[in-house]
């Protein structure tokens, strides 16, 4: 709503369209009358683009989801047939949606819940009823952003409790202090640093948020492949690609620091906390289990023959 | 999935703390939907690869997959065990046989060479020669079409060929030959059987039945030295057969040879009828249990396809299954359907299936079954307390379904279960709950 741009271009395309855009929304059913379409419309245009052309713009209106965009601002204009329609509709694929996100009854139902006090509009702003659906601009289907909405929700809620609990595990752990940058040997962890972001700074943005996916978030290759719409066997070969041609690329990125190969390979394999922490663990129990991989203890094994 | 050197690990996790405003709900959903336009996307993309938030809602906001996917996980960690075996096997021996069929094809023609030379069989022959063949052949293709598996439709058409060829009509005439047609009719009553208790009004075959053995007695002459050498059941299938249309007669034995896998939906078309009628007809001479053997190849192939399509019943409670059109039924266990295992060997080896049977009885401590209903292998079951369950592989894994409503969970006995087709299915409760569902039981609606 703060963003009401009257962009004569914009004003424009929408009375040219509003006629086609109107049959598609089936704004009577609803009750929305041509006025506030118009301006939900001119809303929405200026939310994406103020410097769209002519063209752009016609594609985009074109290409939102008018029909559910016009359901989702009646039900937030408080039109009760609107409501109707919108409980019949999504009522049931909302706790659903909740209830996969939740993974358990309880929480689904709070999380719903909670969505179902925003879409109502619980929250007065200057004694007007705001409804969440207000935002939302049909750029996606509804049940879509509805579901993206509760799992917002859940994320932020997610991780406000992570932070309270975290903090005593973290300390028990000893995680609370990870290895300072100064540590053992500073050179050639600022140059492995380098080198590494380096490298991911190349990777294409689709790649990184692969990588990152599947090695830091442990999302399984099925869910990545359905999060970027392409088919799994994608991801599966870009994954293997990227993480090839990272290991190499980094390594000569080493050796251009003026690393020899042998220490390149040494440094790419040893964890900076395998450095602090887990060799003074290891030292305290005297048998190394597992600190440092294989391919290490070959290299250490190597140095100490040559 | 190859390891990435841990360095790299750390390095993006440091880098994964975004500041940056997070893209608005709207455009997170279009980017899940692939609906923005190319420059949106990548710049949706740059931040999807900084922030761990913004991924976490993408992945968890994505749309549910299949309802099954339980049982699909689990049965992800004993690949090719009994479930894919049991199908390849089954397939690989359809294959076989049908292999066998052709090469007896080749045997049947001489042997049809013969036939014409001995006079009584010829005297068939001549009678049945005239008959038109493209009747039969549609019969065949229709129970083609009926037939729900992909391997038994594959059965069908590399076993119709010679059939409906031009020297298979001599073919018929031998199976004339008494010991043939009653290992052909034993098929008969079976099937009826089935008819009756799962469609019992689609036919009138009890009143058509009364018919047939009045018209027995006064056999016309004609029809008497055409089967002279075959015994009285051979009289009244073409007895019955002589009061339809004549090309029935080949339609008729055609589907009496052919116990295609077709009991869960019965139609009404010609030939099944007069099969229907030809059965009980058939039952006093030729009784069930009478040994299929003579048909050999043929019968073999059939028995093959039988396996695909398994039949469906509860029996005072126990949910039972059939592969072998209801001559043996196996109690399937649908909790404990992690068993698989065990319930595989049912479908390969019947003379097991009585010791597993025990076992089965042993371990299943399930629901009370009331209510089964089955399309292909699209089966659902139903019994006390609510509960449902639906396997979509003929049984060989089930998944628990609780059919919610915005308001309300199906509550009481499931008392009856029907899907006319795997999308629409209804479902009665004891407690006077009618639900029903238009997308496999994805969504319920309660009426």
């Amino acid at each position: 709503m703060s963003s009401h741009f009257s962009s004569p271009a914009l004003q424009a395309v929408v009375d040219e369209l509003m006629p086609e855009l109107r049959a598609k929304a089936s704004c009577e059913q609803i009750g929305l009358s041509e006025q506030s379409f118009s301006e939900v419309l001119m809303e929405v245009g200026g939310r994406y683009s103020a410097s769209a052309s002519a063209g752009e713009l016609r594609t985009f209106f074109l290409s939102l989801r008018v029909d559910e965009l016009a359901l989702a601002r009646a039900c937030a204009a408080g039109n009760n047939s609107a409501w109707e329609i919108f409980l019949t509709r999504f009522r049931e694929k909302l706790y659903l949606a909740a209830l996969r996100i939740a993974r358990e009854d309880s929480a689904a139902r709070d999380l719903a819940d909670t969505l179902y006090a925003d879409l109502y509009g619980t929250s007065t702003r200057d004694g007007q009823r705001v409804s969440k659906l207000a935002s939302y601009t049909g750029r996606g289907s509804l049940e879509g952003w509805l579901r993206t909405v509760l799992a917002q929700e859940y994320v932020n809620r997610y991780r406000r409790t992570k932070r309270l609990v975290s903090l005593e595990e973290e300390s028990e752990e000893g995680l609370q202090f990870p290895a300072p940058e100064a540590q053992p040997s500073p050179i050639a962890d600022s140059r492995l640093e380098q080198a590494t972001d380096e490298v991911l700074a190349q990777l294409s943005p689709e790649d990184r948020a692969v990588l990152s996916a599947y090695y830091l978030d442990g999302r399984t290759l099925a869910e990545i492949a359905r999060m970027l719409g392409v088919h799994e066997s994608t991801i599966s070969r870009k994954l293997d690609k990227v993480a090839k041609s990272l290991r190499k690329q980094i390594l000569a990125g080493l050796t251009r620091r003026g690393m020899s190969r042998r220490q390149a390979e040494e440094a790419i394999e040893v964890d900076v906390r395998d450095l602090t922490v887990d060799i003074r663990r290891s030292l305290a129990q005297d048998s190394p289990p597992g600190a440092f991989s294989k391919k290490t203890v070959e290299a250490r094994v190597r140095e100490g023959e040559g | 999935m190859s390891e990435i050197p841990k360095i790299v690990r750390q390095r993006l996790q440091q880098a994964d703390n975004a500041s940056v405003p997070h893209p608005d709900a709207n455009v997170l959903t279009a980017f899940a939907e692939s609906s923005l336009l190319p420059p949106e996307r990548t710049a949706v993309l740059v931040h999807l690869s900084h922030c761990a938030e913004c991924r976490e809602v993408v992945a968890l906001a994505l749309p549910a997959t299949e309802s099954l996917q339980p049982a699909l996980q689990f049965s992800a960690s004993r690949k090719l065990t009994w479930p894919i075996l049991r199908w390849s096997l089954t397939s690989a021996g359809v294959l076989a046989l049908a292999l066998f069929g052709f090469v007896e094809y080749g045997h049947r023609a001489d042997s049809a060479k013969m036939a014409k030379n001995s006079p009584a069989p010829a005297a068939m022959a001549v009678r049945v020669e005239p008959v038109p063949v493209a009747p039969a052949r549609d019969q065949m293709r229709a129970s083609e079409e009926r037939s729900q598996t992909a391997a038994s439709a594959r059965g069908y058409a590399l076993a119709t060929p010679d059939r409906n060829e031009p020297p298979p009509k001599t073919e018929l005439a031998k199976n004339l030959s008494a010991p043939a047609v009653r290992g052909a009719l034993a098929h008969g009553p079976r099937q009826t059987n089935q008819f009756q208790q799962q469609n019992a009004n689609t036919f009138q075959i009890p009143a058509r039945a009364q018919n047939v053995p009045e018209t027995k007695q006064p056999v016309p002459p004609p029809t008497a030295t055409r089967i002279s050498g075959a015994s009285e059941t051979v009289e009244v299938q073409s007895q019955s057969a002589q009061l339809d249309v004549q090309s029935r007669v080949t339609d008729s034995l055609v589907a009496a040879n052919n116990p295609a896998p077709k009991p869960v939906l019965p139609s009404a078309s010609d030939g099944e009828v007069s099969r229907a009628k030809s059965a009980p007809a058939a039952a006093p001479v030729a009784p069930a249990q009478a040994p299929p053997s003579a048909l050999e190849s043929q019968g073999r192939t059939f028995q093959a396809l039988l396996l695909v399509t398994p039949t469906w019943m509860v029996n005072s409670g126990r949910l039972q299954r059939s592969l072998d059109q209801g001559r043996t039924w196996q109690d399937v266990n649908v909790v404990a359907s992690a068993d698989t295992a065990a319930s595989m060997e049912l479908a390969i080896d019947s003379s097991k299936a009585d010791k597993t049977r025990k076992d089965k009885k042993a371990i299943s401590t399930g629901p009370v079954f009331r209510a089964v209903a089955a399309n292909g292998a699209d089966v659902w079951a139903g019994g006390t307390a609510a509960s449902l369950y639906h396997s979509s592989d003929a049984g060989a894994h089930w998944a628990r379904v609780i059919p919610t409503s915005e308001s309300a969970t199906l509550s009481g006995d499931i008392l009856t279960l029907e899907f006319r087709d795997p999308q629409n299915g209804r479902i009665s409760t004891s407690t006077g709950e009618v639900w029903t569902t238009t997308n496999s039981g994805q969504f319920w609606k309660k009426q």
